[in-house]
């Protein structure tokens, strides 16, 4: 599995424009393209790009694009060093003109290959190996993929006795019906409850994978106010 | 996304005189009220469960709960944070110095991104951070001048009103939910919040069902399956977080 980012710091080094692909991760093993759009924030100071790579196998990339729209519908496609990897050499264990986001661990190694590429002559090929931590992330995919096929998503704002609004999302399994009722659990944090958005599911949306399976309205309550 | 000033533990407000009288309680009770009369197909009985502050919010939400409150699970909760989670036994956890922008910043209105920057450390070392950093004061007045939870933590040096306003397992009286608590022997914060939680809730409330669970956890790390469960060098078994997770 991979997916593609796109992370936008600011001045004031506040976290801009983010996605990581973590509702939409990528699966696949033809060559596709995959796009990240986004509002490159008005204090923007530096603007990252990339891809990560989970768990063994290879993954191959190629011709990485940057565009900015300039005016309405207009892209500008901005010219960048070996976002083609025609440049099959390694500087520092990389290809040339990459740099690690974090750190780069050891079980990840480089090359070049010509006989998988989807433009010129050459992709970058990364190899994972001996990795042997990543059932969370595993466990994590195939929860997000059942909490998409068995529940609907919804976002609300509940207004407290006091007049202030919580967000709220609730999750309601899709065979929940007036002869077919479920029990709700709540989860109130003061941390985040993304991801955002109607279509964008989480994959731990209850205490255990269990208890998602069984099926209740999974209840996360952001924003503990006085 | 929420609205509101963020406070760290809020305090119960036992005797509310009006509306903007309000609690981790009374928010509870509402969203709860709201969300049976809004959402269709529930069968009137509703749970929470939550990891360490919102293992806080689990237990200050089953306070004059809302009828339909059957089951509540604090994990890893934080029962008193002058003794837990912030403090160790009253002693301020130095460890959570880099991480107290979370906490003692923002957000002030709703927001879809982190509200807090964590300042940059000028090395990984943290031995080497805290021994170039001079005394705690030093460290403060250069990081953390604005922050609201620093000002709080020094300004209260000792147990007083502050801190035991904050006691959130005093007014765990009179409860009426089930309770499951559920900890980790490994957790680094700390082992106070839950074992504290499981014996207010057993001493003060007579009949109610009260049961605890503990296994070779880190903090909340029964909750997502690490495969092969380790504590540094200490090999555990594997599939350890499903397993416990069943039981």
């Amino acid at each position: 599995m991979a997916m593609l980012i796109v992370r936008v710091d600011k001045k004031d080094k506040k976290m801009g424009f983010f996605n990581n692909m973590q509702d939409r991760p990528i699966q696949s093993s033809e060559w596709k393209t995959y796009s990240i759009e986004g509002k490159i924030d008005e204090e923007a100071d530096s603007l990252f790009f990339g891809a990560i790579c989970v768990n063994n196998g290879s993954f191959y990339f190629d011709d990485f694009i940057l565009q900015i729209e300039t005016g309405s519908g207009n892209w500008q496609t901005i010219s960048l060093p070996n976002t083609d990897f025609e440049k099959n050499t390694l500087t520092d264990k990389l290809p040339e003109n990459w740099k690690p986001f974090y750190n780069t661990s050891p079980k990840f190694g480089y090359s070049f290959t010509s006989t998988n590429t989807y433009k010129g002559s050459y992709s970058l090929k990364v190899t994972g190996k001996e990795i042997e931590d990543n059932a969370g992330m595993n466990t994590y995919l195939r929860l997000q993929s059942f909490v998409k096929n068995n529940y609907n998503k919804n976002e609300y704002q509940i207004t407290m006795r006091d007049g202030i609004k919580i967000y709220t999302i609730v999750y309601t399994p899709k065979d929940a019906s007036a002869i077919n009722t479920y029990p709700m659990m709540l989860n109130r944090t003061p941390y985040s409850i993304a991801p955002y958005g109607k279509d964008k599911y989480n994959g731990f949306i209850g205490p255990s994978e269990t208890m998602i399976k069984e099926k209740y309205f999974c209840t996360p309550v952001s924003g503990a106010d006085i | 996304m929420s609205e509101g000033i963020w406070t760290n533990m809020t305090p119960h407000i036992a005797n509310k005189k009006s509306n903007r009288d309000v609690d981790e309680s009374s928010d509870t009770f509402d969203a709860i009220e709201w969300l049976l009369k809004n959402v269709p197909h529930h069968n009137g009985r509703v749970g929470q469960s939550g990891i360490s502050y919102p293992g806080f919010y689990s237990s200050a939400g089953s306070i004059d709960a809302h009828p339909a409150l059957k089951a509540v699970s604090p994990q890893a909760p934080i029962a008193d944070v002058f003794w837990d989670d912030f403090h160790h036994n009253g002693v301020f956890t130095q460890g959570y110095f880099w991480n107290l922008p979370i906490f003692g910043t923002g957000p002030n209105k709703p927001t879809e991104t982190d509200w807090y920057t964590l300042f940059d450390k000028p090395t990984p070392d943290a031995y080497d951070f805290y021994k170039r950093g001079g005394t705690l004061k030093q460290l403060g007045d250069k990081y953390y001048k604005d922050n609201f939870l620093w000002k709080e933590l020094t300004e209260h040096p000792n147990y007083d009103s502050f801190w035991q306003s904050r006691r959130i397992v005093k007014h765990m009286r009179n409860l009426k939910p089930a309770y499951l608590v559920v900890g980790g022997w490994f957790d680094a914060e700390d082992l106070y919040g839950v074992l504290t939680t499981y014996k207010e809730i057993e001493r003060n409330n007579p009949g109610v069902y009260n049961v605890i669970t503990m296994g070779p956890f880190g903090h909340g790390d029964w909750s997502q399956e690490d495969g092969h469960h380790k504590h540094h060098q200490l090999y555990w078994g594997d599939s350890l977080g499903t397993f416990y997770q069943k039981i």
